[in-house]
């Protein structure tokens, strides 16, 4: 009885309900992400005895900017960020640049051998970057690059994953229009300048940010290569505000996870209109 | 990037060590191509600045090199923690390029020695005139094995038994730290009062935060023990009976597992803890109210712990000497002091109690007073702990699921068959 | 503009059938021609028509543009311009950025692309689109603008590869006159490839039937419609399709469903015993009742299409081997009442009968 006059209303008020679901849906990832973060920045703007309290306080009282100061002082900030710029920059452009050369030619250029070599990237792939990290450690410091940016960065600038994803995305484009640019006199580069790349706009830009996001966080490679503030990048450097074996001073922590993260976030939020531009709708009949 | 996980590196840099040496990419011998290179008048430290001590590091090297001025001593960021030091020597033991002197802790320095990657420190001593006698005995020998001493002590520490005076006075008990774990038991329920609900009369570290190095004092309490020489020891009634203490504390809500139980003490959220020496600086800073220290509950079973600092194996012998002359000298009495003073840690020479300026420091800071006074009442680790690889982490995750009210008997017989089982896979050979 | 000789143009695809997807095409276009390439789905058309574009190679045989072989000329060397069946437009530029993408390749000078672009707007009607994207056009605007970009070029060779397949029936009717119209306009030599053979018969100067690789018959459209090479061709020519009755032959006479049908005698000695009598819809006629020598036939269905019905009737019970008779297909006048059900008789215009070789297909010729 109660069931059916339930059934009833659920199928009355079906929409209203529905939304309400999805709303609450929405609301609850929101804070799920937001929380964490919200909470990161307020301690990175309180006082050391208002970390650890109980009850939480969820506004800093007082506020201070303290934290931020300390960051710069106690440790090199500005160097270790400057780290993080050059690697992460050319480690990005790099990996974008070699990642959609090598999956244009592994996908639409015909050359001999093509199948194997893609065998081969498919294969490093998946060796786990813990297994070749002792390899390239080796090789590196025989080079005499430990603690120098091209250490760091060459062995990193591996792109089995971009040429995997870039090929993908390359191989499901419709084939009528790479063949009409082609019959259009277009050379390579400019196929793939002009037609090729704008059309998978979107996935480049999921991929830049992916490979931009995670060369900007990448920790053991850096942290094994690095000495000093001459080349460490900020997830590096940034451990030195914590306490070895001792009480950790978590408001410059945070002060410079807040820091550390805004040129990311500054990217994401310009890459992420880009990638709503990207289109490939009326290209061929749908 | 947090605490738990500390001994997610460790593991990897195992296998990754492993990995590295069975299938080394031809790029030579690792041994060799590591020690051959690098400058024989430059000294690199590799250290993960213990105690937030990077400026005071630096300082101890400046003055290191008005008086050596033909050395220059290269102080490098080697990790966030012991482990990320250990993985990052481990990749230089693969790849070349080894450093002069690095830092090892309690659980690290072993597997290398075993292993033949660090050298015997005694006879080089002995050339450069250097009297261990003046080395804490406690802290000196923790580093011996094969009738050797692979490192000298450096940020050590032990734990300390940190607590509320505030509340102790609230509970109406004595200014002091429990006799033995029993005495705690019957305050607990006036500590449980003074404390108030939804806080703890005790937090400790859990399983991924060293709770297997505090809980050794409560074993060795209880007459238990985690081995005896290379035995695994954990089904002993003593510490079967430790762990059911252990277990008793939680079920009844008395103590509370916690990744950082130090800030909340400090924020009065607990009315005592065990954490390390090194924690005093940081809680003294932080805490609200009077905080007093005091022994370990019990009588002469309190662990050290902390780090050394050790030269590898293959590095030149000129390179060893220079090494050790610096390693020498950052641990000297004046050094020790300097080093201490700013972070917490022990002094680990005998003589640098006598110094002026520590006496005075001391009077100063009763506190620091009692992990010294403690010091004569330390007890070297358990091998089950310190020596079998992972064993730290191994106990951790037992204690844990004691902790979490598993049956200890039957936590504690599987860590003694994995115990074993670790120790003759990969260290009664080498022995 | 160009000539095109295939000259025993081979394709293989390795593997996947025995047979080749192109067999040895001989096949000569002339300067200005539009050809048809007309078949079923699968007959290699398609595939001719990449072949000279260059997107297929040729595995045996040649390929020539203007007397030049075109083995190992790259696509975009031929200097011919291709419209795809799906368009093909490039969806990050404008109409006007598409027509122009060739020229700009080429280092055609700024103010000749512009000029260019223009005109062919112009002829398409496609100068208030210039600066739309193909996401927003429909169909048939996308359409254009694909024609329009192959005519910018000014190129040798059309290849046009069923372009009027996804635009609806009312739109294909106009757009396929304007297509033959503009192509007489430019007189560029057209290559043009539909499964259609209305589009066959009404665009091209010459059709080109191709069935399972191979090249069966190019003619002039009535020249196919007439006298078809084979059966194949009679029976895809022409809609509603061909009546083709296999008969015997005794005494100068066929026997088509017991009707006698005369056959020219030096035209059955060509055959075997057997020949294949074939008359198209219009070459019957609906006789009286009374005449009893005339075919009798049940009326299966009828289809009216307003001008004219097509009336497909079958002669009732079975042949010598057991399996139902041929249906015949009658072309009537709207003023005859013809309904399904109704029996009739019906009698061929002998003068109009196409006769082949039963056993090889072939069309017998005196």
């Amino acid at each position: 009885m109660s069931a059916r006059a339930h059934g009833a209303e659920a199928i009355s008020h079906r929409s209203p309900l529905k939304t309400v679901a999805g709303y609450t849906g929405m609301v609850l990832v929101l804070l799920v992400i937001a929380v964490p973060l919200f909470w990161i920045v307020i301690t990175s703007l309180k006082e050391r005895q208002d970390i650890y309290v109980r009850p939480a306080q969820w506004f800093p009282q007082p506020a201070t900017t303290a934290n931020y100061s300390d960051v710069t002082t106690r440790i090199p900030f500005l160097d270790y960020m400057r780290n993080s710029i050059v690697i992460t920059g050319v480690l990005s452009m790099s990996k974008i640049v070699l990642g959609v050369l090598s999956a244009y030619a592994l996908s639409l250029l015909r050359f001999p051998g093509r199948g194997i070599v893609f065998l081969v990237v498919i294969a490093a792939l998946m060796v786990p970057n813990q297994i070749t990290v002792i390899s390239n450690y080796a090789l590196v410091a025989q080079l005499g690059w430990r603690n120098t940016f091209q250490g760091i960065i060459i062995p990193l600038a591996g792109v089995a994953f971009g040429t995997f994803l870039m090929r993908n995305q390359f191989l499901n484009l419709p084939t009528e229009i790479i063949e009409a640019a082609r019959l259009d006199g277009a050379g390579p580069l400019k196929l793939l300048w002009r037609v090729v790349l704008p059309m998978s706009w979107p996935t480049l830009v999921a991929f830049s940010l992916i490979t931009v996001v995670n060369e900007w966080n990448e920790y053991l490679w850096p942290f094994l290569m690095s000495d000093d503030e001459r080349t460490a990048p900020l997830p590096v450097g940034l451990t030195l505000l914590q306490n070895n074996d001792g009480v950790t001073n978590w408001g410059p922590v945070m002060a410079g996870t807040v820091l550390a993260m805004l040129p990311v976030l500054v990217l994401f939020l310009v890459l992420q209109r880009q990638m709503i531009k990207g289109l490939t709708a009326g290209a061929v009949k749908s | 990037m947090n605490q738990l996980t500390r001994r997610g590196f460790l593991g990897l840099a195992g296998t990754a060590g492993a990995a590295g040496l069975t299938a080394c990419a031809g790029t030579g011998s690792p041994g060799t191509g590591g020690g051959g290179s690098g400058s024989s008048n430059t000294i690199e430290f590799w250290s993960n600045h213990p105690g937030n001590s990077k400026t005071v590091e630096q300082q101890i090297i400046t003055a290191f090199q008005k008086e050596n001025p033909d050395l220059t001593v290269k102080l490098v960021d080697a990790g966030k923690n012991y482990e990320e030091v250990a993985q990052k020597f481990n990749a230089a033991l693969a790849g070349g390029q080894q450093p002069d002197v690095i830092v090892v802790s309690d659980v690290t320095w072993f597997n290398f020695a075993l292993n033949k990657q660090l050298t015997p420190l005694d006879e080089l001593l002995a050339s450069a005139g250097v009297d261990t006698g003046d080395y804490v005995d406690a802290l000196y020998n923790d580093y011996t094995f094969d009738d050797g001493h692979f490192a000298l002590p450096y940020s050590r520490s032990t734990p300390l038994f940190y607590y509320n005076k505030d509340l102790w006075q609230k509970a109406g008990l004595e200014d002091r730290g429990p006799k033995d774990w029993d005495e705690f038991k019957e305050w607990s329920e006036a500590l449980k009062g003074a404390v108030g609900s939804d806080r703890f009369a005790l937090e400790l570290a859990d399983g991924s935060n060293y709770l297997d190095w505090y809980f050794q004092n409560m074993a060795w309490g209880y007459g238990g023990a985690y081995s005896q020489e290379w035995t695994p020891t954990f089904s002993d009634p003593g510490t079967v009976k430790a762990g059911r203490f252990l277990q008793d504390l939680a079920k009844s809500g008395v103590v509370k597992f916690n990744a950082t139980p130090e800030a909340d003490f400090s924020a009065g959220l607990a009315a005592c803890i065990l954490q390390s020496t090194g924690s005093l600086g940081g809680i003294s800073k932080d805490a609200t109210f009077e905080v007093g220290t005091a022994f370990l509950p019990g009588t002469d079973n309190c662990p050290t712990g902390g780090a050394g600092v050790a030269v590898p194996a293959s590095i030149s012998d000129e390179r060893k000497a220079n090494a050790v002359k610096f390693a020498e000298f950052l641990t000297n009495a004046q050094n020790t002091v300097t080093f201490t003073q700013a972070t917490g840690y022990m002094p680990v020479r005998k003589s640098a109690v006598e110094l002026p300026e520590e006496v005075s420091y001391l009077e100063e800071n009763p506190n620091a007073k009692t992990a010294i006074d403690q010091l004569p009442h330390t007890r070297s680790q358990d091998n089950a702990r310190v020596l079998l690889p992972g064993g730290g982490a191994r106990i951790g995750k037992a204690l844990d699921q004691v902790a979490q009210g598993q049956d200890v008997a039957a936590v504690f017989a599987a860590l003694d068959a994995e115990s074993q089982q670790v120790f003759d896979n990969q260290i009664k050979s080498k022995l | 503009m160009a000539t095109v000789y295939f000259d025993a143009a081979t394709r293989r695809y390795a593997g996947v059938h025995a047979a080749p997807a192109v067999d040895a095409i001989t096949l000569d276009i002339e300067d200005g021609e539009f050809l048809v390439l007309v078949g079923p789905s699968g007959c290699g058309k398609s595939t001719t028509l990449r072949m000279l574009a260059g997107l297929e190679p040729v595995d045996d045989g040649r390929i020539l543009v203007d007397g030049h072989d075109q083995a190992g000329v790259r696509p975009r060397d031929r200097d011919i311009a291709m419209v795809f069946q799906s368009y093909a437009l490039y969806p990050n530029m404008t109409t006007a950025q598409n027509m122009a993408f060739a020229l700009d390749n080429s280092r055609t000078p700024k103010a000749q692309i512009r000029e260019r672009v223009a005109e062919a707007a112009k002829i398409l009607e496609l100068e208030d689109l210039l600066d739309r994207k193909p996401g927003q056009m429909s169909g048939g605007q996308r359409q254009r603008v694909a024609m329009g970009r192959a005519i910018v070029r000014q190129p040798k060779v059309f290849c046009m590869d069923e372009p009027l397949s996804n635009l609806d029936a009312k739109l294909r009717v106009s757009t396929r006159s304007q297509i033959a119209g503009l192509q007489r306009r430019l007189g560029i030599t057209t290559v043009y490839v539909t499964h259609d053979q209305v589009e066959a018969m009404t665009m091209g100067h010459r059709v080109a039937v191709l069935r399972d690789g191979r090249l069966q018959q190019v003619d002039a459209p009535e020249v196919l419609y007439d006298k078809p090479v084979n059966t194949f061709v009679a029976a895809f020519i022409g809609s509603p399709a061909i009546t083709l009755v296999e008969s015997a032959v005794s005494d100068g006479r066929a026997d088509l469903h017991g009707l006698a049908v005369p056959v020219d005698r030096t035209l059955a000695a060509a055959a075997t015993d057997r020949v294949v009598v074939g008359f198209r819809p219009e070459s019957w006629r609906i006789v009286p009742e009374s005449d009893d020598g005339a075919l009798q036939l049940t009326v299966e269905l009828v289809e009216a299409l307003g001008s004219e019905s097509f009336v497909y009737a079958r002669r009732p019970g079975t042949d010598g081997s057991g399996a139902e008779r041929e249906r015949v297909t009658i072309k009537t006048e709207k003023r005859a009442h013809v309904e399904v059900g109704d029996v009739i008789r019906v009698r061929p215009v002998e003068s109009e009968a196409h006769l082949f070789d039963a056993g090889t297909g072939e069309r017998l010729v005196g």
